[in-house]
């Protein structure tokens, strides 16, 4: 039996130990995005992102980046849907895949002015906008000298979504990233790896280690917040009993930030944490050899969606 | 996509719960080491609910009656589930049995104008004369309270005149009260649904509990539409209310991240910080990557151990 034999049973194997969990999960989508994902666009959405288009890589840049991806930034009934703005705005740039059912009209849209978010903003008709291309300027001016886009992006998170107000730092944060977004004529998507997960998770946890030395503990917690969120968006592609204990690891892995979440305040906090980043290493080292037999192998998902289809 | 697809992730229901036939379902008899009330069958209470409505509207009475036990099983209190059940035995021309279903209804949901209109027949048809002739008066009176322009007019001057129709000798011997199921589709659930979050957000709680109780008419026990009604009451300062409601989407699916955070933060407005501390637990442990129900049950916590 040759090589591709051996890798096709393989293969099989894993699609077959992941349908089987997937059946025991019936109402739940396989992949939480799935539940404001375009079906028709399910695989393509799933399996690949933009190419990132911002120019610098500072620090407040990766804090931004890692709030663009958090919930729980959001409050309300996005955040319990697991909506954070990079539903919205795939590395920063639009979602055409994006269909919120009744908030969404066709891909690509959402109706900004809905009451289903908001307790401000609802208009109480139903008009869907296309979601805007944020690399793309648009009417908020975004230069630094009147906080505009602050501005808007606090109208956004308070009031479009009913979220907590949030802090400068954190707005500052997310602004620095808007702002840092380039307009990029290359439309090629990338594939969405595991890896460019696991660095994301690295990187919040770094930035959290550095707020609270800052003595930033509200932005230090949202970012282990972030941390976790990106832990759960890669356990719910390990699925199937041949991923059971790379599973457990990221379970491991997010409860252990989750109690220096708690004890965020606590002397040896520090140490703590950059004990966890370097035992994080081992479980990295871990799930990326893994990846082929996950949700995140386009071969992989395509085949369970076209049999949890069925 | 069908909303409560979507619905389940915002209230945080977990899927095991609702897959009938699970591992629970498996360990009836065969020498399960449990007791036998410990392995029943538990089934899911909103699946099972859809089904008898399904039954009901084909005039399948027998599977209607079925599919409506096994979602009372897991929840007694649904007056939808309850009202129901009695219809369908209706459908099956036993008021004898149709009288304690529909009774409950009434009991579990003075609102519901279609279960009193049934009951009054059901007395009538059982010869239960001064039953039959309160429960008219029961419509009387809220036909009178309601006046000249209430939404639920229509309805009670129908029901009204159906029972006096059938005291009268009036009616098919055997009555069907099909539209009674009318409005339970999935198409208008979801819309009853999201009506009610929009208004919950907007802060009118009353419109989002007829809403709600709308959308519980297609879905029945729905965890999500529970654990809503519970919020919507707590809104209003009906505790009890409230209380019952979480219980209720608790039961249905006792992993539902937002029926135990809002039962939390009840606990919290009672003043029991030792319970809503328990829920903060429970979530904790629910939440492996972490929650914003835990965040905010949380927050309310912190702001009462404060204050």
């Amino acid at each position: 039996m040759d090589w591709r034999s051996v890798r096709l049973l393989r293969y099989g194997a894993a699609i077959g130990l992941v349908c089987a969990a997937v059946a025991q999960a019936a109402d739940r989508p396989l992949i939480q995005a799935m539940a404001w994902l375009d079906p028709a666009q399910h695989l393509a959405a799933l399996t690949t992102e933009p190419r990132p288009s911002t120019m610098v890589q500072d620090q407040q840049l990766i804090v931004g980046e890692a709030l663009f991806h958090t919930p729980t930034l959001l409050g309300g009934q996005a955040a319990k849907a697991g909506l954070s703005c990079v539903s919205c705005h795939e590395n920063g740039r639009d979602n055409p895949a994006f269909q919120f059912p009744n908030v969404s009209g066709k891909p690509g849209t959402a109706d900004v002015t809905s009451s289903f978010f908001s307790s401000h903003r609802g208009n109480a008709k139903f008009d869907p906008i296309t979601i805007p291309d944020l690399t793309v300027p648009g009417k908020i001016s975004r230069t630094r000298d009147n906080h505009e886009l602050e501005t808007f992006i606090r109208g956004l998170i308070v009031e479009e979504f009913n979220g907590e107000e949030p802090a400068p730092a954190v707005l500052a944060a997310l602004a620095h990233y808007v702002r840092s977004l380039k307009a990029d004529p290359d439309s090629t998507r990338i594939a969405l790896t595991v890896e460019s997960e696991l660095m994301a998770v690295d990187q919040a946890v770094g930035a959290a280690l550095k707020m609270q030395q800052k003595d930033d503990s509200q932005l230090s917690r949202l970012l282990l917040a972030s941390a976790r969120h990106r832990l759960g968006l890669i356990h719910e592609r390990y699925a199937g009993k041949r991923l059971t204990k790379e599973r457990s690891a990221i379970i491991s892995a997010s409860r252990k930030l989750g109690a220096m979440q708690d004890g965020i305040k606590s002397d040896g906090f520090d140490e703590e944490l950059e004990q966890w980043q370097r035992d994080f290493q081992k479980t990295r080292a871990l799930i990326s050899k893994k990846q082929h037999l996950s949700l995140y192998n386009p071969a992989v998902l395509k085949t369970v969606l076209a049999k949890t289809s069925n | 996509m069908h909303i409560f697809k979507l619905a389940m992730i915002l209230g945080g229901a977990t899927a095991l719960v609702f897959n009938p036939g699970s591992a629970i379902a498996a360990g009836g008899g065969g020498g399960s080491s449990s007791a036998p009330s410990q392995s029943a069958p538990k089934y899911d209470a909103s699946a099972e609910y859809q089904k008898g409505v399904t039954a009901l509207k084909a005039r399948n009475h027998k599977a209607a009656v079925k599919a409506f036990k096994r979602s009372l099983s897991v929840t007694s209190r649904n007056a939808n589930a309850q009202y129901l059940l009695g219809v369908s035995y209706i459908g099956m021309n036993d008021y004898r049995k149709a009288r304690k279903p529909l009774e409950k209804a009434v009991k579990y949901n003075g609102d519901l104008i279609g279960a009193h209109r049934d009951l009054a027949i059901t007395y009538h048809k059982l010869k239960m004369a001064d039953k039959a002739k309160a429960s008219l008066n029961k419509l009387t009176a809220k036909d009178s309270a309601c006046g000249s322009g209430c939404a639920d007019k229509g309805e009670l001057t129908k029901a009204i005149a159906k029972v006096k129709a059938a005291m009268n000798g009036g009616g098919s011997a055997s009555y069907h009260p099909a539209d009674s199921i009318e409005f339970a589709s999935i198409g208008n659930g979801d819309l009853a649904y999201m009506g009610a979050v929009a208004l919950i957000n907007e802060k009118k709680y009353e419109a989002a509990i007829a809403d709600l109780q709308l959308a519980s008419m297609t879905f029945g026990p729905h965890p999500d539409i529970l654990t809503y009604l519970g919020f919507a009451n707590r809104k209003l300062k009906n505790f009890d209310s409230a209380e019952q409601y979480y219980q209720a989407a608790l039961a249905v699916a006792p992993e539902h991240r937002g029926a135990t955070e809002y039962y939390g933060e009840l606990m919290v407005e009672r003043g029991d910080l030792a319970g809503a501390k328990k829920k903060l637990a429970r979530l904790e442990s629910l939440c492996s990557f972490g929650c914003y129900e835990a965040e905010e049950l949380r927050r309310w916590i912190g702001e009462a151990s404060v204050s």
